[in-house]
C-alpha cells in the first residue's frame, strides 16, 4: 500500500478523515455511541434528510442551491395524507411527488430559462409552498388513517428489516442510483460541466439550461419523496414541519461533505458522509446531555471548524483546480 | 506543518467535546437535544447503564422519560422545563429530558429513543397533537405507561396514554372570553392574533374563544398570527389599528400574554387605550398580574408552568408506580385574572 | 427623439423603483385605509430596522459573500441592549450592543475573508452560535426595561413632527452608507473584490481586509437595527430576529444586487425593503390571511424580479 497515494486520497476527500476523526473521538470519550443499536438509530432517522440531500447535490454540482425544500416537504405531505381518504394512499402519494416535481419544475424553468437569481426563485417558492400548504392543511395536522392503505402508510414509516428501517433502504438504493448517474450517464458528466464553469460547458455544445431544469426538477422530486416519508414517519403531516431551516441543514450536509457550492465538484458519497456528520454531531450532544443552548452553540462551532479542517487539508493540487 | 495543524484542531476538538461533556455530566445540566440517546442493548456492553446515568442529578429508582416541545423557545417553555428539573431532583427521580426544538420528527425519534432506555414511564408534551398520536401508540405497544402533558395528543390517540396532566387550553380560551363578553358586552366588533401558525395550543385557545361567543352578535373582523414574536404582534397590531378607525372595533384577543404585551405598545402609540381592550388568552408571566392590576389587560387566564410542571411530574411517578390515575384529564388551575379580583387573586405558592 | 430614449433607458434602469410604486399604487386603489398618511409613516417605521440591516448586507453581498447570521445577531444585539440598558445606562449600552454586533462582524469575516471558509456555512453556524448566545445571555426570558418611557424609546416610538425618528435615522443611515459605497476608496474595493478577486490581490487590494470590513459593517447596522427595534416595544425577547436575515437578502436582492458580487446599490435595496414592507402591511389591511401573504409574496418577488432582469438584459443587450 502505497502511503502517499492513501495521504493524497484523503486529502482529496476531506471527509473521510473528519469522519474519522469524529467517530475515533465519539466511541473513545462519549458513552454509549458506539452500540451498533445507537450506530444504526442515527443512520435510520437521517436517512430521510439523505434523501433530500440526494437531489439538493446534483443542483449544487450545478452550481445552484434550492432553499424552497423546507416548505415543499410540508406541502408533499400535506398532499399525501389529506388525498388519502378521497382516492386512496397509493395514487395520494403520486399526487404528492408530482407536487414536489412540479415545483422542482418552476424552479428550473425560472432559474435555467428565466435565468432568475437561484436564492430569489427558491427563496420565492419557499414562501409560496409555505402558503399553499398551510392553506391546504387548514392550519391542522392531517392524519392518513381513514383507510387500511393509510394504517399501511403509517406502519411502513415504522417498519425494519433488522436494524435497518425500510426508509434507510429506500435512501441506500437512492444512492447507488444517483451515484450511477452522476458516474456514468450524460447527464451527470454534464452536470459536472455546466457546475464547474457553464460558459465553458455552454461553448462545449451541452445544452446547459436543460441540464440545470432537469437536476431542479430531480431536486424537487426527491424533496417530495422526502416529504412523503416524514409524513409516513411522523404518522401525519403538519403545516410547520421543515419550518424553517430544513433546507440548510440539507446544504450544509451536502457541502460539509465536499461538494463545492461553487458547483462542479463533489459525489453522493460526500452528500452520504456530511449528512450522516450532522447527525452523529446531534448524535453525539444528546449522549453527553448537554443542555438545549450549548448544544446549539457547540453544531454552530463544529459547522465552522469542519469547514476550517477541510480547509486545511485540501490538496494544494486539488485547491488550484477548484478554484476558490 | 499540516500535520501540525491536524494534530492541533484535532486536540480542539477533543478539548470542546470533553469540555461539553463535563459540563453535561457535572451537576445541572439534564438535558438533551436531537438525535438518539438509544445505546446498544443487543451487543451487551458496558455503554446500556451509562446513558441513563447521564441524567439528571441523583439515580433514584424511577427512570422517567420526558420529551417537551421547544425548551428555550419561551419563557413559559423555559420555565416548565427548568421547574421539572428541579422537581426531579427534589423527588429522587431519574429524569431523562430531552428537547426536540419543535420539531415534530425529532421527537418522534426521541420517544423512541426513550423507549429503548426502557423508561418506567414516559411523559410526552406533543408538539403537534396529531403526530404525537403515532408516538403514543408506539410507547404503548413498548408496555410503557404514556400520558400527555401541557398540550394533549388529539382523539384518536387518547386510547394510548393513560392521562392528561396540564390545562385545558379551550376552556382557557373560552374563560377569557367570557369574561371578555362580560365587559365589552354581546355586541362588539373584535380582532385576533394568534400564536405560532399551525401550534395546537393556539389552535385550541381560538377554538375556546369562538365557543364562548358563539350565539353571541361579537363578529371577528379580523385575524393574524403574531408568529409568537412580541415585535410580530405589535407590527400586526399596528396594522389593525390603521385598518380600523377609532371606535371600529372594541377588543383584541391574543394568543398569551407576550402577544398582549405587543398590541398594549401599539395601543399605547396610538393613543387608543379607552378605545380598544386587550384579552389575553392565557398568560404564562407571573409579571403579567401587573398589566392587569394596571388595567392594560383587561382579562387573562393566568396558567402557571410551575404547577404545570410539578402536576406532571408527580402524575408520572404514579404511573410508574403501577397506579392508575383517578381522571383522564387532568387539569390545571388557571384563574382568570381581571382588574377587579388581580389585587385578591390568589395565585398559590407555585408561582 | 434622444430625450425620450433617455427617458425610457433611465426609467428601465431604476425597473425595481418602479416596481415599487406599482405595489403602493395597487394597493392605494384597492383600500381607503391604506393611502391614509398615517399608515405611510407606519409602514416607513416598519422599515426602518430592516432598511439599515439591509444596508450593511449589501456591503456583504457586492464582496461575493453571505451572512446569514445577522438575524440572530439582531436577537443578540437586542437583549444585550436592553438588559443593560438599566443596569449601566443608555448610552454605555448602546455602546456595548455595537461593539457585539462589530465583534461577530469581524469573527464572521475573518472566517470567510481570511481563512476563505464558505460564507454561507460559516454564517449558519454563526447564525446557530449567537442565537444560543442570546438564549443563555437571558435564560430564554426575555428582557423589559423597567421604565417603557425612557428616552431611549424615543428612538424606535418618537417622532419630531410627523417624521419617526426611526425614519429620520434611516434616511441618515442608507445616505451615508450609500455614499461610502459609491465615492470612498473602500466603496470602489469591495466592488473590485466582488467582481474579480484574483484580479484584486494582483492590483494591491487586500481582498482579505476589504471582506473583513464588509462583514463588520453588516454587523455594525444590524447593532443599529436592534436598537431601533427594541427601543419600539422596550423589551426583547431572545428569538426575535429568527428569519430575519432571508428579509433582509431577499431586500437585497429585490434591490438588483447580483448575488455574484460585483454589483449593488444601497438605495436600491431600501426600494426592495420597502416593497416587502408594504406587502407585509398592505396584505392585513386587505385582510389576506396570513397563508395566502406568502403566497402572494412569493409571486410579488418573482415578478419584480423578472421585471428587474429583463430591463437589465434589454439595456446589456
Amino acid at each position: 500500500m502505497d502511503l502517499k497515494k492513501i495521504k493524497t486520497y484523503l486529502s482529496n476527500n476531506t471527509i473521510i478523515p473528519i469522519w474519522i476523526v469524529f467517530f475515533v473521538l465519539a466511541s473513545i470519550i462519549v458513552n454509549g455511541f458506539l452500540g451498533v443499536n445507537n450506530l444504526f438509530n442515527v443512520f435510520n432517522q437521517n436517512a430521510m434528510k439523505g434523501i433530500m440531500a440526494i437531489g439538493m447535490t446534483f443542483v449544487i454540482i450545478n452550481g445552484y442551491f434550492d432553499m424552497s425544500l423546507c416548505t415543499a416537504v410540508s406541502l408533499t405531505a400535506a398532499l399525501a395524507c389529506g388525498l388519502e381518504s378521497s382516492i386512496g394512499i397509493v395514487p395520494a402519494i403520486i399526487a404528492a411527488l408530482l407536487a414536489g416535481t412540479l415545483v422542482g419544475c418552476i424552479n428550473g424553468v425560472l432559474v435555467a430559462y428565466a435565468k432568475i437569481n437561484a436564492f430569489v426563485v427558491t427563496l420565492a417558492m419557499m414562501l409560496g409552498c409555505r402558503g399553499v400548504a398551510y392553506l391546504y392543511h387548514k392550519e391542522q395536522s392531517i392524519i392518513p388513517n381513514k383507510t387500511d392503505g393509510g394504517w399501511a402508510f403509517i406502519d411502513f414509516g415504522a417498519g425494519k428489516i433488522g436494524q435497518l428501517s425500510y426508509i434507510s433502504i429506500i435512501f441506500i438504493i437512492l444512492l447507488l442510483i444517483a451515484h450511477y448517474i452522476l458516474k456514468y450517464t450524460t447527464h451527470g458528466r454534464n452536470t459536472y460541466a455546466v457546475g464547474g464553469n457553464e460558459n465553458s460547458a455552454f461553448n462545449a455544445g451541452i445544452n446547459t439550461q436543460r441540464v440545470t431544469f432537469i437536476n431542479f426538477v430531480i431536486c424537487g422530486f426527491l424533496g417530495g419523496l422526502g416529504g412523503v416519508l416524514y409524513a409516513s414517519f411522523a404518522g401525519a403531516s403538519t403545516p410547520t414541519l421543515g419550518w424553517p431551516d430544513m433546507h440548510m441543514l440539507v446544504i450544509a450536509g451536502v457541502v460539509l461533505g465536499g461538494s463545492k457550492l461553487t458547483g462542479g465538484v463533489g459525489n453522493i458519497w460526500y452528500t452520504l458522509g456530511g449528512v450522516m456528520l450532522l447527525g452523529v454531531i446531534d448524535n453525539i450532544m444528546n449522549l453527553l446531555n448537554v443542555q438545549t443552548y450549548i448544544c446549539t452553540m457547540v453544531t454552530g462551532m463544529i459547522m465552522i471548524g469542519v469547514l476550517y479542517l477541510d480547509k486545511i487539508m485540501m490538496n494544494k493540487r486539488t485547491e488550484k483546480a477548484n478554484l476558490e | 506543518m499540516k500535520k501540525k495543524l491536524l494534530a492541533m484542531i484535532s486536540l480542539t476538538l477533543t478539548a470542546s467535546i470533553a469540555l461539553t461533556g463535563c459540563i453535561g455530566n457535572g451537576g445541572n445540566q439534564s438535558s438533551s437535544t436531537g438525535g438518539s440517546a438509544a445505546s446498544d442493548s443487543a451487543g451487551g456492553s458496558d455503554t446500556a447503564g451509562d446513558a441513563a446515568d447521564d441524567s439528571a442529578g441523583g439515580s433514584g429508582d424511577h427512570l422517567i422519560g420526558m420529551v417537551v416541545n421547544n425548551g428555550g423557545q419561551d419563557p413559559y417553555q423555559t420555565a416548565y422545563y427548568n421547574t421539572i428539573k428541579d422537581k426531579a431532583k427534589e423527588m429522587n427521580i431519574n429524569l431523562q429530558l430531552l428537547d426536540p426544538v419543535g420539531d415534530a420528527t425529532t421527537q418522534a425519534n426521541q420517544v423512541q429513543d426513550l423507549i429503548n432506555m426502557k423508561c418506567d414511564a414516559i411523559i410526552i408534551w406533543p408538539v403537534n397533537s396529531e403526530t404525537g398520536v403515532a408516538s403514543a401508540r408506539a410507547v404503548q405497544k413498548a408496555s410503557i405507561p404514556c400520558m400527555t402533558a401541557n398540550t394533549n395528543v388529539s382523539a384518536d390517540g387518547e386510547e394510548f396514554i393513560k392521562c392528561y396532566v396540564g390545562p385545558s387550553n379551550v376552556e382557557e380560551g373560552k374563560q377569557t372570553a367570557e369574561a371578555m363578553l362580560e365587559n365589552i358586552g354581546e355586541d362588539a366588533k373584535i380582532v385576533e392574533i394568534t400564536g405560532p401558525a399551525g401550534y395546537s395550543t393556539s389552535l385550541e385557545r381560538s377554538q375556546g374563544m369562538k365557543e364562548a361567543i358563539e350565539g353571541t352578535n361579537i363578529e371577528v373582523l379580523d385575524s393574524q398570527t403574531g408568529e409568537g414574536n412580541r415585535e410580530k404582534c405589535q407590527q400586526v397590531m399596528e396594522n389593525y389599528l390603521v385598518k380600523y378607525g377609532k371606535g371600529e372595533i372594541d377588543a383584541v384577543y391574543t394568543f398569551d400574554d407576550n402577544a398582549a404585551y405587543g398590541a398594549w405598545n401599539a395601543i399605547e402609540a396610538a393613543g387608543r387605550q379607552d378605545d380598544v381592550k386587550i384579552f389575553a388568552a392565557a398568560s404564562g408571566s407571573y409579571g403579567t398580574i401587573n398589566y392587569v392590576k394596571d388595567g392594560k389587560i383587561q382579562a387573562t387566564a393566568m396558567q402557571s408552568p410551575h404547577f404545570d410542571a410539578e402536576s406532571a411530574l408527580e402524575m408520572a411517578v404514579k404511573l410508574a408506580d403501577g397506579e392508575e390515575p383517578e381522571e383522564f384529564y387532568n387539569y390545571i388551575d388557571t384563574p382568570v385574572a381581571t382588574p377587579d379580583n388581580a389585587d385578591s387573586l390568589d395565585l398559590g405558592e407555585e408561582w | 427623439m434622444q430625450s425620450q430614449k433617455n427617458f425610457t433607458a433611465t426609467l428601465k434602469k431604476q425597473g425595481i423603483v418602479l416596481a415599487m410604486i406599482l405595489v403602493y399604487l395597487v394597493f392605494v386603489v384597492i383600500s381607503a385605509q391604506f393611502r391614509t398618511f398615517n399608515n405611510f409613516i407606519l409602514i416607513l417605521r416598519q422599515a426602518a430596522t430592516l432598511a439599515i440591516m439591509g444596508a450593511g448586507m449589501t456591503y456583504v453581498i457586492i464582496g461575493g459573500s453571505f451572512d446569514l447570521s445577522v438575524g440572530s445577531l439582531l436577537s443578540l444585539c437586542s437583549v444585550v441592549c436592553i438588559s443593560l440598558h438599566d443596569s449601566i445606562g443608555p448610552v454605555p449600552a448602546m455602546i456595548i450592543t455595537i461593539l457585539v454586533g462589530c465583534a461577530s462582524g469581524i469573527l464572521s469575516g475573518y472566517l470567510v475573508g481570511y481563512l476563505k471558509l464558505n460564507s454561507m456555512i460559516v454564517t449558519l453556524g454563526m447564525m446557530n452560535v449567537l442565537q444560543a448566545a442570546a438564549l443563555m445571555w437571558t435564560n430564554g426570558k426575555f428582557v423589559e426595561l423597567r421604565d417603557s418611557n425612557a428616552w431611549f424609546t424615543k428612538l424606535g416610538k418618537g417622532s419630531i413632527g410627523p417624521i419617526p425618528v426611526s425614519t429620520v435615522i434611516m434616511i441618515i443611515f442608507v445616505i451615508i452608507m450609500a455614499t461610502l459605497l459609491m465615492k470612498t476608496v473602500y466603496g470602489h474595493q469591495i466592488m473590485a473584490v466582488g467582481g474579480n478577486d484574483e484580479a484584486c490581490r494582483y492590483s494591491g487590494i487586500n481582498s482579505k481586509m476589504v471582506v473583513l470590513k464588509s462583514f463588520v459593517i453588516s454587523g455594525f447596522c444590524t447593532a443599529i437595527g436592534a436598537m431601533l427595534l427594541c427601543s419600539r416595544g422596550a423589551a426583547a425577547q431572545p428569538t426575535l430576529g429568527e428569519s430575519y436575515e432571508f428579509d433582509v437578502i431577499a431586500g437585497v436582492i429585490l434591490g438588483g444586487a447580483s448575488l455574484n458580487g460585483g454589483s449593488g446599490n444601497v438605495y436600491k435595496t431600501m426600494v426592495g425593503i420597502l416593497i416587502l414592507t408594504i406587502l407585509d402591511n398592505g396584505f392585513v389591511i386587505i385582510g389576506l390571511p396570513y397563508y395566502l401573504q406568502w403566497v402572494a409574496q412569493c409571486v410579488v418577488i418573482l415578478i419584480a424580479v423578472y421585471i428587474d432582469i429583463r430591463a437589465k438584459r434589454k439595456k446589456g443587450a
